[in-house]
């Protein structure tokens, strides 16, 4: 369920919405897929004898991509749960500095993240790291997590950006 | 003083833990008089495939991992793995670490962390809800939990159909007929709660197949201790971890056997046509485990035949005492 | 200890300046793992924490029920399900609210979040509750409270989550969930009779339906029965695994939707990247979590709980009630995700030494987070259906929920005093 977005958002940011809109279908059809592999492994498991091969492990892989590939989406709506009891003392001058506060510390949060998601990768590439079923290398998972942890990041700048210049 | 932070990834109440892990640390604390001490986490700090990482990078100081997480990183364990190397998981984990001693120590495997020592969790089993498997016809279409190479290898071989689902859903998808059955070493059956469920045990002469483990320490916690302290947890490496291991591991699946034989269950040895089924499979497993040993520069003909020797020494050694 | 405490305290106060939660306990888990531990392993730890979330299968559930729960709001079902309940009980004061409360018990039992049924439910149940001139506070609540139930009667995300971190069978969750739901059900019904008794005013009578009328609504809900005897019969009858049955649930809301004619192509885009969506921000959530419990663990305020605990040996039931007190004041502020991951890895171990059932405990801890979907300030129903209904306050939505904040008290004590509630259908799963 998505929150309401706050009034005015940075989805009107040029460039980023339509890069974010993409990724926003590209993890659509991932949870498509994964909804399908359940159902092909059940179904198959049953009707032939035959489940898919590793049907977890591909939806286990599935998983982080899915989750990071909608994050900048949710970021340009500003769908984060916050706790906004205090809105109506704020007053709008110093309104306007705490929405630029925040935006700049989720922008740091995320990069770090996407810091330590791309040494987690070399890690992984280092040691070939790989799953148990399919032995397929992890470092082009986190690899992808890393960028798209930066489009992210980079969202929540923009974030900074509208928030700093919004009339209020 | 030293804390060194053990992170564990079954709860400390497993008999694992119980048997192995924590008589270990104990077996340190009390020979340094107090000098090391472990802080067992309430939670384990990674995930299981992840903790090796966990323990290189100083999240935690100690904690055990399994080879097979790390096929291609630990490729040269693999024998490990496989069908009737012997029935007691003190002597293979013994032989298994001299093997490591003598084959893997100078290649640099176990890159940045401290290995304190290896055991193997002694023979796997074959445990079915509701027949005995008695000849490879048996399989035919049995849904079998596998986990590792071997054990789905075995179940495909023969027609069976294998479900591979982590560990930790064991009791779900036996309890609730996904799977027919499960290979498991006596111990995981009753440790997952299954002595109900899986009433058929058909063993193995050396085991069904086995698994790997070992106990590593981050290598800045260890190099930091004071000599006299680097001795002590020395004094508990290699060697003497394996026996302690091997000898937990024994004791726990004798009380998981005890405890499946009391609970009423049948448990057959295979018959010599399942025994000799099993040994064609073994063939084409060891050539497989012979190219990826090459691959790291290791002759895996001869790591196999060392272990064979060690773990036949080590046997005709227990029982003449 | 001192060390947790403080994060605790600066969680709390920066939750306050309207930093979005999740980040606030990254953050502070991140700061407070360099400080316990060292800089170096708390660097590490964030990135493979946040891998570690993510690469989850057991965690797919998530995606797969919330995206069960948006096909099914599109095929009309809760519509049915509101107009069957309205047919049976709109004839009577405060009739629609029931209705409302109702029609939410059954849609919960096809959608596996709370935030769902709420939307979907406001969408609904308030334009009639307007028509017939509803007080805002007793229809609002009644659909916030509603909501509620989604996450408690089966499936539920949040029993799933509490499975995975105990270790506890997913199916006797499910099962022990229903009474408590019913339950739940019964004493909303009441909060409601108790509002139109004070303010009769407040929910007029609807018009009275014949009873072949009522009949045939009846038989429209069979969708939602399938789909519920599906997903429950499919995990009970051992087809499928509950973590499997998100991904059949999905598929059969899928179809359904699909053979009603409710998905254009854009509708269906819609209900997709509603779900990923959704699935991004709980997982954002997730991961603050872990990296908060991480920072946690490393402190010994865990150990410390457990020897206070200790104290009562005797006395096992103060522990109880503290727990479920900390539960009340952490629910104002958090999120009832964040809290189950926040809490239950320090006070199940606590708990399980004390002796009491840890599926009952899971009830337990479901029942009381879920109380804080509707507790001020962060109340996250009261927020969906503000966005839902921009011209309804804040303040008029939590004075609408106080009575059945007040029934979900009650049926807090019964679920507690009465473990056989939860453990008796729970008892029939192998
Ligand atoms: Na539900
Ligand atoms: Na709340």
């Amino acid at each position: 369920m998505d929150l309401q977005p706050a009034k005015e958002t940075a989805e009107d940011i040029r460039g980023l919405t339509p890069i974010s809109k993409f990724l926003g279908l590209i993890a659509c059809f991932l949870l498509f897929c994964m909804m399908m592999v359940t159902f092909v492994d059940v179904v198959g498991r049953y009707l032939f004898s035959s489940p898919l091969p590793a049907a977890y492990e591909l939806v286990m892989l599935m998983m982080p991509t899915l989750i990071f590939c909608a994050l900048p989406l949710s970021v340009l709506r500003e769908g984060h749960v916050t706790v906004d009891l205090l809105d109506s003392f704020v007053p709008a001058s110093l309104a306007k500095l705490q929405a630029v506060l925040i935006n700049i510390f989720c922008a740091a949060s995320m990069a770090l993240i996407t810091w330590r998601l791309g040494v987690r990768s070399m890690d992984q590439y280092t040691f070939e790291e790989v799953t148990d079923v399919m032995i397929i290398p992890l470092w082009p998972v986190s690899a992808s997590m890393t960028v798209l942890s930066a489009v992210a990041t980079i969202a929540f700048l923009a974030n900074v950006w509208q928030s700093a210049t919004r009339r209020s | 003083e030293t804390v060194l932070t053990y992170s564990s990834w079954i709860p400390w109440t497993h008999p694992v833990n119980l048997a192995v892990y924590i008589p270990w640390m104990e077996a340190v604390e009390e020979a340094s008089e107090g000098r090391i001490k472990f802080n067992r986490l309430p939670k384990a700090v990674a995930s299981p495939p992840a903790t090796y990482d966990a323990i290189r990078t100083g999240q935690a100081d100690v904690s055990f991992s399994v080879h097979g997480y790390a096929r291609k990183q630990f490729a040269s364990y693999l024998f490990a793995e496989l069908p009737m190397l012997g029935d007691s998981a003190e002597t293979t984990s013994i032989a298994l670490q001299r093997t490591h001693d003598k084959f893997m120590a100078d290649k640099d495997l176990y890159k940045g962390v401290h290995l304190v020592g290896m055991l193997m969790h002694g023979p796997g089993q074959v445990n079915h809800t509701k027949k005995i498997i008695q000849t490879p016809a048996d399989m035919e279409g049995q849904k079998m939990r596998t986990g590792g190479p071997i054990p789905t290898a075995i179940t495909e071989a023969w027609g069976g159909v294998s479900i591979q689902q982590p560990s930790s859903k064991s009791y779900e998808i036996l309890s609730s007929g996904i799977a027919d059955g499960i290979m498991f070493p006596f111990e995981s059956v009753t440790s997952f709660n299954l002595t109900d469920i899986v009433p058929y045990t058909t063993t193995l002469p050396g085991g069904w197949y086995s698994s790997s483990h070992f106990l590593l320490m981050n290598q800045a916690a260890y190099d930091k201790l004071p000599d006299e302290d680097k001795a002590i947890i020395d004094k508990f490496s290699g060697e003497a971890f394996a026996k302690l291991a091997g000898q937990g591991w024994d004791k726990i699946n004798a009380k998981g056997l005890e405890d499946i034989l009391a609970n009423g269950n049948t448990v057959e040895e295979a018959s010599p046509e399942l025994i000799a089924a099993v040994e064609e499979l073994k063939k084409g497993f060891l050539e497989e485990y012979y190219a990826a040993a090459a691959e790291d520069g290791i002759d895996g003909k001869a790591v196999m035949e060392y272990f064979n020797a060690e773990v036949a020494k080590l046997d005709a050694e227990k029982a003449s005492n | 200890m001192t060390e947790a405490l403080i994060g605790l305290a600066a969680l709390l106060i920066l939750a306050f300046m309207r930093i979005p939660i999740a980040f606030v306990m990254a953050a502070i888990g991140f700061i407070g793992m360099a400080y316990v531990n060292n800089p170096i392993a708390a660097l590490y730890n964030v990135g493979q924490t946040t891998f570690d979330a993510a690469l989850n299968y057991e965690l797919s559930v998530v995606p797969l029920f919330v995206l069960m729960g948006n096909f099914v709001a599109r095929a009309q079902l809760a519509a049915q399900l509101y107009n069957a309940s309205n047919a049976f009980l709109g004839h009577r004061k405060g009739g629609l609210a029931m209705a409302t409360v109702v029609a939410c018990g059954g849609f919960s039992a096809i959608c596996g979040s709370s935030l769902a049924t709420a939307a979907t439910m406001s969408k609904v149940a308030m334009p009639s509750m307007r028509r017939y001139g509803y007080a805002d506070t007793l229809a609002t609540g009644s659909i916030a409270a509603g909501g509620t139930l989604g996450i408690l009667i089966p499936p539920s995300v949040l029993l799933v989550i509490y499975g995975i971190l105990t270790q506890q069978s997913i199916g006797k969750l499910f099962a022990a969930g229903i009474l408590p739901g019913l339950i739940g059900v019964l004493f909303y019904l009441f909060a409601v009779r108790y509002v139109t008794w004070r303010r009769p005013q407040d929910g007029p009578a609807g018009e009275r339906m014949s009873w072949p009328e009522r009949f045939r609504t009846l038989s429209s809900v069979w969708g939602v029965l399938l789909l519920f005897v599906i997903v429950m019969g499919g995990i009970y009858g051992g087809v499928f695994s509950p973590t499997e049955a998100a991904g059949i649930g999905a598929f059969g809301a899928f179809v359904f939707a699909l053979v009603r004619g409710a998905l254009t192509w854009k509708v269906f885009i819609e209900i997709m990247e509603e779900s990923v969506a959704t699935t991004a921000m709980l997982f954002t959530v997730l991961i603050g979590a872990l990296l908060f419990a991480n920072f946690i663990n490393l402190t010994d305020f865990p150990q410390a709980l457990v020897r206070i605990a200790s104290l009562f040996e005797d006395t096992p039931w103060m522990v109880i009630v503290a727990i479920l007190v900390i539960y009340i004041l952490l629910g104002c502020v958090f999120e009832s995700m964040s809290m189950i991951l926040l809490t239950v890895p320090i006070f199940f171990p606590l708990v399980d030494h004390l002796g009491y059932d840890p599926i009952w405990f899971g009830i337990v801890c479901v029942v009381v987070t879920e109380i804080s979907l509707i507790t001020p300030p962060v109340g996250l129903n009261v927020f969906v259906l503000r966005g839902v209904l921009p011209d309804v306050t804040t303040g008029t939505i939590f004075k609408g929920v106080t009575p059945f904040w007040v029934a979900d008290i009650f049926r807090l004590a019964v679920i507690v005093l009465v473990p056989w509630v939860s453990l008796w259908l729970a008892g029939y799963v192998s």
